[in-house]
């Protein structure tokens, strides 16, 4: 490992580690996974935080995993004050995502109230202030020196107070007294509805920043949200994150590419293939992502090996997660294409990871995945077959998840492959969704022919670099994947058996190729389905081509002569036109 | 019980029976104008309807802040009849005398 690349990998997460202040406001890390990059550092200090959301959003859990981060890894002590719950339940809840209450307590780093609005038995008769709540606060604040404060929830007072004109001047004095003290505050409410404000109008009052959680159903998948919906004198970043509880607590996935600000890499790191390496002018962009996608049977795992082999000789960490094959069946399997992983997986070069699609959720797939960079620090990563996360949400939620997968990838400088498995020839949603998210995109396919099941590559695009966009023929033996020399394409022949059937002068064939390059400049800018049905038509034109032709060989040798000149002189000339040319498709 | 200077003279006003049925904690803050009313209209509440079989105590949360967690006070002022039977709470300055009578179950509801 470089130090250049541990200086990329930390470059965006850098923020969130330490008080900043951006425009001006003074910030408080949450030490929260990811919130603290939405909130460009954290929470207003010494000011209240508005956090609401339906019953079971996770304030709650949020708020608490504020104060413990703080005793725990920002050395300030913060108090619960809880209106809802016991104590008990608390702690028993908050031990479930790694915190000792208990512990921090005698460490006097945290301290609890549990406020009791007993309300069958309390009967009101004239005006009351709430000097007692002040007075519990101020006293078990000062015991710990706090510096941070939940307050959960506090709206249950307009539920159990008659007058709420007793109670919104009584919060107004809350809320100056919390800020003349300087505690960050959280405060917790619930929300009217989805997209209304709370309950209670608690907005008024906490005026510095608002955070809103979404808790919501669809297709049967629970999807948490987080949104910053205000954040007063601070720029922050406004859209709706998910976000998982896992028993590290909450983690929010935020883009981690926000600024786009990630370095591309000159370097070139092989696709293991020396041929291949040659067609894309060096091999893959380091820090690139890269998909392989075909149907069953295409050999997407054995190029996706290809890059781990090289990688590995390069002595490159290397992550594999696997959703459909166990590391000894992979490892059995490419020990019949020539390539034996076993000793790096010894050396802990390579980590292969079996994982089953349906152990979580997208959002947990996404942790995971951010777990095993963070724990393994990989130079490379690959996913085989990423299309396994296409049935777990919605087209939206899936793009979104694999937005992130690529772009965490992408963060950190991590070479990425994905495969994907095509579903059929003819619709390919799955790849368009995935495509437009990597900067290489090779396509495998099956072709058959003269009785024979051939495979064939193509480059279908390769962001920034000069690349050959014509098929090339591969065979698999025991040492592997061999491209074969690129022999003419199907437009090669057609235009060759016209030339014979015409027999045209070499100028009018020389114009030809002119308009034929035009033809594939034109398709280039077309869509990429559009340029694969077009390969199809083309093969089966080939096809047709190909019998007229052995029917005219049959006519003579002179013909097939004349076919064979052609037929060099297309090649050379169809490679060189190609030189130096730069894909825009992308 | 420590009671404030101005609280202690409110209180030690109080004709309180020696071995009173009806036990009410009063818990104040300071010697407000709010506590002051609240401790003469809780002693004239008693004198007209409990007449001699009452123990009152004021309790004084700025002098003992603890207090207020330990017995869960919120709302000051704060009536918290301890004796007879279960806890009744009554918050506010009691200047409504009927509500506090129903509150602490004196007389029927």
């Amino acid at each position: 490992m470089t130090s250049a690349t541990t200086a990329k990998k930390k470059g965006p997460r850098s923020g969130g580690k330490k008080a900043t202040s951006v425009h001006g406001v003074e910030k408080t890390p949450t030490g929260i996974a990811g919130l603290d990059d939405i909130l460009e550092g954290g929470l207003p200090k010494g000011r209240p935080t508005l956090v609401y959301g339906g019953a079971g959003c996770g304030k709650t859990l949020l708020s608490m995993e504020f104060l413990c981060r703080g005793a725990t890894q920002f050395d300030e002590p913060g108090l619960f004050v809880s209106f809802e719950e016991r104590k008990d339940d608390l702690i028993a809840n908050v031990s479930s995502i790694g915190f000792d209450l208990t512990a921090l307590q005698s460490e006097g780093k945290f301290a609890i109230d549990c406020v009791r609005l007993d309300d069958a038995n309390t009967t009101e008769s004239g005006t009351f202030n709430l000097d007692g709540l002040f007075i519990r606060i101020a006293t078990l604040a000062d015991a710990i020196g706090a510096r941070r404060i939940a307050l959960d929830t506090l709206e249950v007072l307009f539920t159990s107070i008659q007058d709420p004109g007793i109670v919104r001047s009584e919060l107004r004095r809350l809320f100056e007294w919390l800020k003349d003290r300087g505690l960050t505050a959280i405060v917790t409410a619930e929300a009217a509805s989805r997209e209304g404000g709370t309950r209670y109008g608690i907005e008024e009052f906490v005026s510095d920043c608002v955070i809103f959680l979404d808790h919501r159903t669809s297709d049967e998948r629970a999807i948490r949200r987080l949104r910053v919906v205000k954040y007063r004198g601070s720029w922050h970043h406004a859209d709706e994150y998910p976000f998982v509880i896992s028993f590290k607590g909450l983690n929010i996935l935020p883009v981690f590419t926000m600024r786009l600000n990630h370095e591309a890499s000159d370097e070139r790191v092989s696709t293991g293939i020396d041929r291949l390496d040659h067609t894309l002018s060096g091999g893959f962009f380091r820090g690139s992502s890269i998909l392989i996608s075909g149907s069953a049977g295409t050999a997407k795992t054995t190029f996706a090996f290809h890059f781990v082999r090289a990688a590995c000789e390069r002595g490159e960490r290397t992550l594999y997660l696997s959703y459909e094959e166990s590391p000894s069946q992979l490892t059995r399997n490419l020990q019949s294409v020539g390539i034996d992983v076993r000793p790096w997986l010894k050396t802990g070069l390579l980590r292969i990871e079996s994982l089953r699609p349906t152990q979580y959720s997208l959002e947990g797939h996404l942790l995971r995945m951010q777990e095993l960079v963070d724990d393994y620090q990989p130079r490379n990563v690959v996913v085989d077959p990423v299309t396994s996360f296409l049935r777990m949400g919605s087209m939206a939620h899936t793009a979104s998840m694999l937005f992130r997968e690529v772009d965490l990838l992408k963060s950190r400088g991590i070479t990425s492959v994905f495969t994907a498995l095509s579903q059929s020839d003819e619709n390919e949603h799955s790849e368009v969704l995935i495509s437009s998210l990597v900067d290489t995109w090779l396509l495998t396919r099956l072709v058959e022919s003269n009785g024979e099941r051939n495979r064939v590559l193509f480059i279908i695009k390769s962001r920034g670099m000069a690349h050959s966009n014509q098929l090339a023929e591969f065979v698999i033996s025991g040492n592997g994947i061999d491209l074969l020399e690129p022999y003419i394409g199907p437009s090669g022949v057609l235009t060759g058996t016209a030339r014979i059937l015409q027999v045209e002068s070499e100028r009018a064939a020389a114009e030809m190729r002119v308009n034929r390059v035009e033809r594939a400049r034109e398709r280039m800018v077309r869509k990429q389905l559009d340029i694969e049905s077009q390969v199809n038509a083309l093969w089966r034109n080939f096809d047709e081509e190909r019998a007229i032709l052995e029917e005219s060989v049959l006519e003579g040798t002179d013909a097939l002569e004349e076919l064979l000149r052609l037929r060099e002189l297309m090649r050379t000339s169809r490679w060189s036109s190609n030189d130096g040319r730069t894909d825009t498709s992308g | 019980m420590v009671r404030s200077n101005a609280l202690a003279q409110a209180a030690g006003a109080l004709s309180n029976a020696s071995s009173g049925k009806w036990e009410l904690d009063l818990y104040v803050v300071g010697a407000t104008v709010m506590s002051l009313r609240a401790i003469a209209n809780l002693e004239h509440i008693c004198q007209q309807n409990l007449a001699g079989n009452y123990r009152i105590e004021v309790i004084d949360l700025d002098v003992h802040p603890e207090l207020a967690i330990e017995h869960n006070i919120t709302a000051i002022p704060t009536l918290v009849r301890r004796s007879p039977g279960p806890s009744r709470r009554i918050i506010g300055d009691l200047s409504d005398a009927a509500t506090v009578l129903l509150g602490l179950e004196i007389i029927a509801v």
